[in-house]
């Protein structure tokens, strides 16, 4: 039988809790109606009754239920016109939320969870390096411990949101003469620290939604310190796993995202049609649903169980489909596409707010969508050996401590 | 009940049918019955009716069936669909007793569908033209009115078990409008040809009717009506199949990924072969998602359009299943193009299915129509 079929879930169970999780969200909406209430008192509330990530523990956000049954509460919550905090706040919200409570310090979990949410504190990822991007646990980054604090050296790069980040996710070694996975801890990092200096990075489509983040000296209390010295990797799997299902869970809306676009463009210029597009486009509709479908079935499926590789289908087909739909709508286009709505980043780095669609920009963005996260051929190999058990590539590095690997 | 969640009963049916399936159909059994007559084991399809009771899972409990649905019929599908089982489920049950429930006449219908639900008559649904064409507006059967009846002309291709089928249901047209008849195969001027099918282990025939005696079933003209229902249940049933055979496809892809060696190192190891794994994976999770989401509209309408979602479910599938099965005889090498391995059984039934009851190709076109053009 294979390791994908249905997770085994109690159906009683499951609707006692779906019961409580809808009975909750329906009750925050009528005392704190997010169309007239402040943004952040509604969040309060919002995680005040256990509605910011409902598989946490109560008093922390959660209310102790399985993680599918969030789909229930954001469809209440957001259907009601509350905020989407996964847009306000993606790193903190899809991947830092969820590594802080697996990993942190009770102490930690009640400092971190609550500011993260009502987006009081915005969060980066400090992940990848200059020397260490798909393999991530090269990176050189270092910190080394004094007087029960951690001093941090090196570079990152492709940090998403660093200009307005408050917190950090860092990964940093901690024993260069360890095996690379072995060497690594996992810190939480205060980007006020005045060792701490990011640089936009402007990209193709002319923006900097990235940053580089020169870290000269910057200090960490080692309370701040998420998973055991040296245990780093683990505590980043909790991260990338998490970070793939944010990416790759999608919406549960039939035609909303690229594939929204695309119908969209098609609605609209029937004068662009082809039949050999019309094709295309119904092709592009096909796996954009299916993938959808899969998204929803996974979570149906998932139950209790965490966030694991399946999360890969999903980042995987996402990125490889929005540069298609893209690419398609280029074609449609044709010599309008050529036109660019302007190269100039604005102050913040965030891109320019255009009328409609702005196709030419996003299919130079979607460029990044098979890198970014994980690239395609990383999640190809974790489909095919942590799901269908495939042995791993060859290694070179294997047992050798970091400092006596190749690196550039 | 929520989409996608299977209920506990329908684990454990899933899991008994599984077995039986195991049991009935080793692939040595499949290439015995790919040699036989008819194409299938009589005895398997009544101990199905009988013992397990699973062929009347989507029939309401008034005319002896479990009354549950199409989300059932497509689990018992699927694990056909793992073993290549040879048998007449698709003709019988998902488009036969389908027709049969939506033609309302209370007579035929109750007698045949009993017969059906037990696996005693194997039934055949004719709704093709002469060359083979699902369900045309103007077919090639015309029915005229006589004395005592109606007799029926023409001639029908790429009938599904239609040499088999103890009893056909045969689609033809009145000067009301094209209408469903009970034929019986031995009556006098029915005759039936088998065609030599790509995919041996589904057989179909060209039933050609000469002044046969048919019986009305349902309403005359509303013929069309039925076949409809019953092609949207034949659509999902070859889907959840098509999830079945390439899950197993990519199960022996896999095992044989790990186990065979080359360069010293088994090949799944190398990224070639390994990615296209991963890709064969993805292709059938998303087969399985929209297979499922059409069973799960038929018998719910509050799920999703479902015109769409069957639609959907042919094109996502088909695809996926030639894609697969192409892809294990890559993975496969040489022996992966051989009589004696598994994978050619799977090859022919994905290329035919793709196929059958319109095909992906109609499916294609229907969905284009309902989502693109429609939207504008």
């Amino acid at each position: 039988m294979s390791a994908l079929t249905t997770a085994d879930s109690e159906p009683a169970q499951q609707s006692a809790g779906r019961a409580i999780a809808i009975e909750t969200a329906r009750r925050v909406v009528a005392e704190h109606p997010p169309t007239t209430t402040p943004r952040r008192e509604f969040m309060e509330a919002c995680f005040d009754a256990g509605l910011a990530w409902i598989q946490f523990p109560k008093g922390l956000g959660g209310l102790g239920l399985e993680p599918g049954l969030q789909a229930d509460v954001d469809r209440i919550l957001q259907g009601a016109g509350g905020p989407v905090p996964f847009a306000l706040n993606p790193m903190g919200y899809g991947m830092a939320g969820p590594t802080v409570e697996a990993h942190g310090s009770e102490d930690l979990k009640r400092q971190l969870l609550r500011p993260l949410y009502i987006c009081d504190e915005i969060w980066c990822q400090l992940f990848s390096e200059p020397g260490a991007g798909s393999d991530l646990a090269g990176l050189a980054t270092s910190a080394v411990q004094a007087d029960g604090e951690w001093v941090i050296n090196g570079q990152k790069v492709w940090t998403s949101a660093a200009h307005k980040a408050r917190r950090a996710l860092l990964l940093a070694r901690t024993d260069p003469g360890a095996p690379k996975h072995r060497g690594l801890t996992y810190f939480v990092l205060d980007m006020h620290d005045p060792g701490v200096e990011v640089r936009p990075l402007r990209q193709m489509t002319g923006e900097a939604e990235f940053n580089e983040v020169y870290i000269r000296d910057a200090h960490i209390p080692d309370a701040h310190r998420l998973g055991d010295v040296g245990e780093g990797w683990r505590v980043a799997m909790t991260t990338l796993m998490n970070e793939r299902n944010a990416i790759g869970g999608g919406s549960s809306l039939r035609g909303s995202g690229s594939i929204g676009s695309a119908l969209r463009l098609w609605k609209d210029r029937p004068d662009l049609r082809t039949p050999a597009l019309r094709e295309r486009l119904l092709s592009l509709f096909a796996r954009a649903d299916s993938s959808r479908l899969t998204g929803q079935r996974h979570r149906a499926e998932r139950g209790d169980a965490a966030a694991g590789p399946r999360g890969s289908i999903g980042k995987l087909v996402g990125a490889e489909l929005n540069q298609d739909v893209y690419e398609f709508c280029m074609d449609m286009l044709g010599i309008e596409g050529t036109i660019y709505s302007g190269y100039q980043p604005r102050p913040d780095g965030t891109p320019e707010p255009t009328d409609g669609e702005d196709f030419a920009r996003k299919f130079l963005r979607s460029r990044a969508n098979t890198i970014e996260g994980g690239t395609s051929e990383v999640l190809r190999n974790v489909i095919g050996e942590r799901l269908l058990g495939l042995s791993g590539d060859i290694r070179v590095d294997i047992g050798k401590a970091w400092r006596d690997i190749p690196r550039g | 009940m929520a989409e996608f969640e299977f209920t506990e009963e329908q684990r454990d049916m899933r899991a008994l049918v599984r077995t039986f399936c195991a049991d009935a159909w080793p692939e040595t059994e499949v290439r015995r019955l790919m040699d036989t007559p008819e194409g299938f084991d009589r005895e398997v399809w009544r101990r199905l009716g009988g013992d397990l009771g699973i062929l009347g899972l989507a029939v309401p409990e008034e005319y002896g069936g479990e009354g549950r649905g199409i989300v059932d019929l497509a689990i018992i599908a699927e694990e056909c669909g793992r073993v290549v089982a040879c048998s007449p489920f698709l003709s019988t049950v998902a488009l036969s007793a389908t027709a049969l429930l939506h033609s309302a006449d209370e007579g035929p219908r109750k007698a045949l569908l009993t017969e059906i639900i037990t696996g005693q008559k194997v039934v055949a649904l004719a709704a093709t033209d002469a060359s083979g064409q699902w369900q045309p507006a103007n077919g090639s059967v015309t029915a005229a009115q006589v004395s005592d009846g109606w007799t029926l002309t023409g001639a029908q291709s790429h009938v599904i078990d239609g040499a088999a089928a103890d009893a056909l249901l045969v689609l033809a047209q009145t000067p009301s409008g094209p209408t469903l008849f009970l034929v019986d195969p031995s009556a006098p001027g029915v005759t039936r040809e088998p065609q030599t099918t790509l995919d041996q282990t589904r057989r179909m025939a060209v039933v050609t009717l000469r002044d046969a005696p048919g019986t009305v079933v349902g309403a005359v003209g509303g013929g069309d009506e039925a076949v409809a229902k019953a092609r949207d249940v034949g659509a999902v049933v070859l889907a959840a199949e098509a999830v079945g055979g390439s899950q197993r496809l990519l199960d022996i892809s896999v095992e044989y990924a790990k186990t065979r060696l080359q360069f010293g190192r088994p090949i799944g190891g190398f990224q070639g072969v390994k990615h296209r794994c991963a890709d064969m994976l993805v292709a059938v999770e998303d087969a399985r998602s929209t297979a499922y989401h059409a069973a799960w509209a038929l018998d719910d309408d509050s799920v999703d359009d479902a015109r769409v979602a069957v639609d959907l479910a042919t094109v996502v599938t088909a695809d996926a299943y030639r894609r697969v099965a192409k892809d294990t005889v890559q993975v496969h090498g040489g022996i992966g193009f051989t009589w004696e391995h598994p994978t050619h059984l799977y090859y022919k039934r994905a290329a035919s299915d793709a196929a059958l009851l319109g095909g992906r190709a109609a499916a294609s076109e229907r969905l284009a129509a309902g989502v693109l053009d429609a939207a504008s």
